[in-house]
């Protein structure tokens, strides 16, 4: 499998390691219900997901990956900051 | 008619286009010398040389001989090599022959013409499917004692304990186009490919292309393969990978294939492990001829008909004279006419009704049977004669090669790797693909149901175009529904290699396994080694007729990487040994090598653990001796393997201030200050000192373990959660090498070194920071202290590192100055109570290491554990909070992990623990033997009360009186002098 990184270009899996989902946001305020969802739970979904990737044995970016965990397509990669709320 | 040749005993065609008669070839196999010739395979030579019995069977250790001439062979199973470089379970039909070659047989004593463990074929209706489960099911505890005897009669070949000595190789590949498969299809395939000019890889787990065109005996299809080898060699943009066998395809257009190399010399790789990305993958892996399942079909002698047929022609090895073709389909005919050719008996066993080639051979004269099988192979230890069965009629043939073909099933492993599922086709009477075209992989050739020669090559170049062959499938050998002959009494094997019969699939189905993924693996067909590649079929046919079911409602198995077996050093590569981890040195390594230090592993760093003063001294009293010496007089440490993060940007203060718990947006240029670091679910990450360098820019420590972890922490929260602040976080640890001074005389020894800084406790006190210059070095000073002692921590330029280190030395030899190491840095920091990774193992808070304060003083909006640390059970007094343990015993010390109760005896179990040991020492300043542990309710409740230690592995007990964690100096007067 191979991701592609914005910075360094399509690089194997193994440059990268994977750091969970990348939908959540860390709470404004001090909201219980809010904070034991981002610190506790996790959505399981199957089919497109997007998810964290550290490019830790390349340029160290911080990527998210819109993958499918049922068929392990990739569709698509780029930095936190552009990525849109669904 | 061609006469053969008479060489060393072995008779050979000389037509065969597989071996090079010129060049002899010495092997020994089961210490007996034997002579083959270059192009041979280990099964070919032996075959040559008259040997039929190769191995014994998995589990009735019943007589073997070779079956296949390719890499689905279940019975010939040899281990290669000697010594440290042996490797079991390898089938001699994928075995090239080299010069010097050993290979022995295995699972047979004392020899494989007397093996003891025959005598289980005799009580083989016994050792049905599930014999174990029933058997050894009771007492329970018998299991322990039957499992040995079990798996000593059991199994195979046994790995060699010894390191490889050979080398193995990785490399990555890259294509437009991956042709699996050097057959007509995919030789076709690869040529229309090239030709439109793709970059193409076409690999064949063959050492010589054409696939089973190369076993046929027409010079035309010979040079037809010669042609289009020449071809592709020609093209710049094809890479041709013989001995390669791709077993494994995964996602992105990834796949994995094996490469048994040429080993030229002594350092060239035996295998190598190609990572291939292809765009797109064209498979021409062709069809596996399948055994028909009858009495005794595994006798040495009994073969599949296109395996008979590759040694004929193209090893050019007539292993027999009088031979039987048993069939129930055309394509064993052209096999029929070879051998008459060369003057062989032929006599074809047909089950249909009429076969419309039989014509042709009987005019040629050999005897054609219809509508009769083969129903038992009789002979001991090898094939002596068949039993046939026709019309109600039994008669006897003499015979000393038993050809089989049961039809053929397609080669679609790497396409079930990728998700397809075959299905069992009625008209083609195989399993076949639903869909030969994915988005990006397409099916070729017999792969694909496709038979004839000339449709191979159609259908490989109409994959080139994006067309698929669906028109060109048809049942062209008119191939008959039969898969197993029920006229016999005698074992009829379905699985050779895991010795699985007949009967087992039936009395599973009786038993009610009636999944076929049950039945697989209740009886564990198809588990053995060769993954049931000649007896999956046969199998589901059996299943199907026995539960009264169609095929496609029996349905298959799921094939999963890898198609055949790959060494473990060929995923490893080159990363064993040293080069398993990269090996971290500091920069002062050499120094302390040279210098007789004890060097510890502590991840991928190399670290000094103590400096024997001479080859007697052991670990305990060089520890004591370095620890007295720096509370003394003076030592020096190397921590340059400690986490040296650079915190830079306008925003650096906040996002400092929001990574620990305590504040650092208000810490001054040129201070140093202690940070605790939580985690979102409020419980202690890492700790450590973080300096103010200049007003955008922060030095952050972290412990050694923990360096990779905060960094990718640090990253996140700059990255992901906090990308609105302008900082940048990068590591340092490599930058620099940092050297700790620590000791009473400390400060002389600085003072000695500095160009012309003021190093007084005025200018530079306790948890103060100076950027100076040590010989026109640029050093960073840190007046920070983890033994307790005054001490400083001096950074420089990781080059300098080795010459500071000696300049030290130099220069603090009036003042008594000697290094320490690890271990006397641990008991420091022991007896002054600092905690370190043994107590932050992720399960403590704040409160309980005695930090609770700097939560309560917490009034930041935002920090990492804002929420959670203020969870009320960590106020909890219940909670094991730490605290020091003093020996009553001076001559008892702790062990780590000793469970903590308020009795000396442990009476009755299990028993609630107050706590644990964590760390410790013998402190020679108190002359005690000293531990931190954590213990519920804390020094509040158990300050000099008596405990008791126990370790009841060593049956080791300590009475201990509970104390304050902090040893020496409670105040920090000393750290501040």
């Amino acid at each position: 499998m191979r991701i592609r990184c914005p910075y360094c270009g399509p690089r194997d899996h193994s440059e990268f390691s994977y750091e969970g989902d990348a939908t959540i946001k860390r709470p404004q305020n001090e909201d219980a219900k809010a904070w034991h969802d981002y610190v506790y739970l996790r959505a399981n979904p199957r089919g497109r997901h997007k998810e964290l990737w550290s490019h830790v044995a390349g340029c160290r970016a911080w990527v998210v990956v819109e993958r499918n965990t049922l068929t392990h397509e990739i569709y698509e990669s780029y930095l936190p900051g552009d990525m849109k709320d669904d | 008619m061609t006469e053969p040749t008479t060489v060393n005993g072995a008779v050979r065609n000389e037509k065969a286009s597989g071996v090079n008669t010129q060049k002899r070839i010495k092997f020994t196999f089961d210490g007996r010398q034997y002579t083959g010739f270059e192009g041979d395979t280990l099964a070919s030579a032996l075959l040559a040389n008259d040997v039929k019995l190769l191995a014994r069977s998995f589990k009735y250790h019943r007589p073997r001989g070779v079956i296949t001439a390719g890499s689905e062979e279940p019975n010939a199973i040899v281990e290669l090599g000697e010594g440290a470089c042996v490797e079991p379970n390898t089938r001699a039909t994928m075995i090239r022959l080299s010069d010097g070659l050993v290979a022995n047989s295995q699972n047979r004593w004392p020899s494989l013409k007397f093996d003891i463990s025959s005598i289980n074929n005799l009580f083989s209706r016994f050792l049905v499917a599930g014999f174990y489960y029933k058997t050894f099911m009771w007492p329970a505890k018998a299991w322990m004692f039957y499992e040995k005897i079990i798996r000593k009669a059991a199994g195979l070949g046994t790995a060699t304990r010894k390191f490889d000595p050979d080398r193995h190789d990785k490399l990555n590949q890259f294509c437009e186009v991956l042709v699996v498969g050097a057959g007509p299809a995919g030789l076709s395939s690869a040529l229309a490919l090239a030709a439109q000019g793709k970059n193409v890889i076409i690999a064949d787990e063959q050492p010589a292309p054409g696939g089973m065109a190369r076993y046929q005996s027409h010079d035309k299809t010979r040079q037809w393969i010669e042609e289009k080898l020449s071809q592709l060699n020609a093209l710049e943009n094809v890479r041709i990978l013989l001995s390669t066998t791709v077993f494994g395809a995964y996602d992105g257009g990834c796949y994995g294939a094996l490469e048994h190399a040429k080993q030229e010399n002594d350092y060239s790789p035996r295998l190598r492990y190609h990572r291939i990305y292809a765009e797109e993958a064209v498979f021409a892996t062709g069809a596996l001829e399948r055994p028909i399942v009858f009495g005794n079909n595994d006798l040495p002698g009994v073969m599949l008909a296109y395996a008979l047929r590759a040694y004929v022609n193209y090893y050019g090895v007539i292993p027999g004279k009088n031979i039987v073709i048993f069939t129930n389909n055309n394509s064993v005919y052209d096999l029929a006419a070879d051998l008459l050719d060369l003057g062989c008996r032929v006599t074809v066993i047909d089950s249909r009704a009429d076969s419309e080639p039989a014509g042709k051979i009987r005019d040629s004269g050999g005897l054609v049977y219809n509508n009769a099988v083969v129903a038992d192979a009789k002979g001991w230890q090898q094939i002596e004669k068949v039993s046939v069965y026709q019309k109600g009629l039994r008669f006897d043939q003499d015979c000393d090669i038993l050809a089989m073909s049961g039809g053929w099933t397609p080669t679609v492993h790497l396409q079930s790797h990728l998700g397809s599922r075959p299905i069992f086709n009625d008209e083609l009477l195989t399993i076949n693909l639903t869909e030969l075209k994915t988005e990006t992989t397409i099916t070729v050739g017999s792969a694909a149901g496709i038979w004839d020669h000339g449709d191979c090559i159609r259908s490989g170049e109409m994959a080139a175009e994006g067309e698929t062959a669906q028109s060109l499938q048809s049942n062209s050998n008119a191939t008959e529904a039969l898969y197993y002959v029920s006229q016999s009494r005698n074992k009829s094997l379905v699985d050779y290699q895991n010795d699985v019969a007949l009967p087992d699939i039936w009395l599973a189905e009786r038993e009610g396994y009636r999944s076929v993924e049950h039945v697989k693996r209740y009886t564990t067909l198809g588990m053995a080694t060769d993954q049931g590649k000649t007896a999956n079929l046969n199998a589901l046919a059996i299943l199907a007729q026995a539960r009264g079911c169609s095929m496609q409602q029996v349905g298959t198995t799921t094939f999963r990487p890898p198609y055949t077996p790959v060494a473990m050093g060929a995923y490893a590569g080159r990363s064993v040994g040293l080069h398993f981890s990269p090996v971290r040195r500091t920069a002062i390594h050499h120094w302390h090598e040279r210098n007789g230090a004890v060097m510890l592993d502590v991840g991928q760093w190399k670290r000094p653990q103590y400096y024997p003063l001479n080859e007697s001294e052991r670990l305990r009293d060089a520890y004591v001796r370095e620890m007295t010496h720096v509370r003394s007089k003076v030592g020096m440490v190397d921590v340059t393997t400690l986490g040296k993060i650079s915190i830079q940007g306008t925003d650096a203060g906040e996002f400092v201030n929001r990574v620990y718990l305590n504040r650092f947006d208000t810490l001054k240029i040129g201070k140093v200050r202690y940070g605790v670091m939580l985690r979102e679910d409020g419980f202690v990450f890492d700790d450590g000192t973080t300096t103010r360098i200049a007003e955008n820019e922060y030095m952050m420590t972290t412990t050694t373990a923990n360096a990779a972890s905060v960094l990718l922490f640090l990253e996140r929260l700059n990255q992901v959660v906090w990308p609105e602040l302008k900082v940048h976080v990068f590591s340092v640890t490599d930058q620099w090498a940092g050297i700790a001074l620590a000791g009473p005389n400390s400060r002389k020894v600085l003072e000695q070194v500095v160009d012309d800084a003021d190093v007084s406790n005025d200018a530079l006190p306790f948890m103060g920071f100076l950027e100076t210059t040590i010989c026109g070095v640029q050093a960073r000073i840190f007046r920070i202290s983890f033994s307790g002692e005054v001490a400083y921590e001096i950074n420089v330029p990781a080059d300098y590192g080795e010459s500071l280190w000696a300049y030290l030395l130099e220069k603090g030899s009036n003042f008594e100055l000697k290094p320490y190491g690890t271990e006397s840095m641990g008991a420091l920091r022991i007896e002054k109570g600092h905690v370190v990774g043994a107590e932050l193992d992720g399960r403590t808070t704040v409160q309980d290491i005695g930090f609770g304060k700097m939560l309560e003083n917490c009034k930041k909006p935002i920090f990492i554990g804002q929420y959670y640390s203020r969870r009320r059970l960590f106020n909890d007094p219940e909670r094991m909070q730490l605290v020091g343990l003093v020996s009553t015993d001076k001559t008892m010390s702790f062990k780590n992990g000793s469970q903590i109760l308020a009795e000396p005896e442990i009476t009755d179990t299990p028993v609630d623990s107050l706590g644990y040991v964590t760390s410790m020492t013998y402190s020679p300043e108190r002359d005690e033997n000293i531990a931190l542990a954590f213990i519920s309710g804390g020094l509040s409740r158990w300050e000099d009360k008596i405990v008791y230690a126990h370790f009841p592995l060593f049956k080791l007990t300590v009475e201990a009186k509970v104390v304050s964690p902090h040893f020496i100096d409670p105040q920090g007067e000393r750290l501040r002098g």
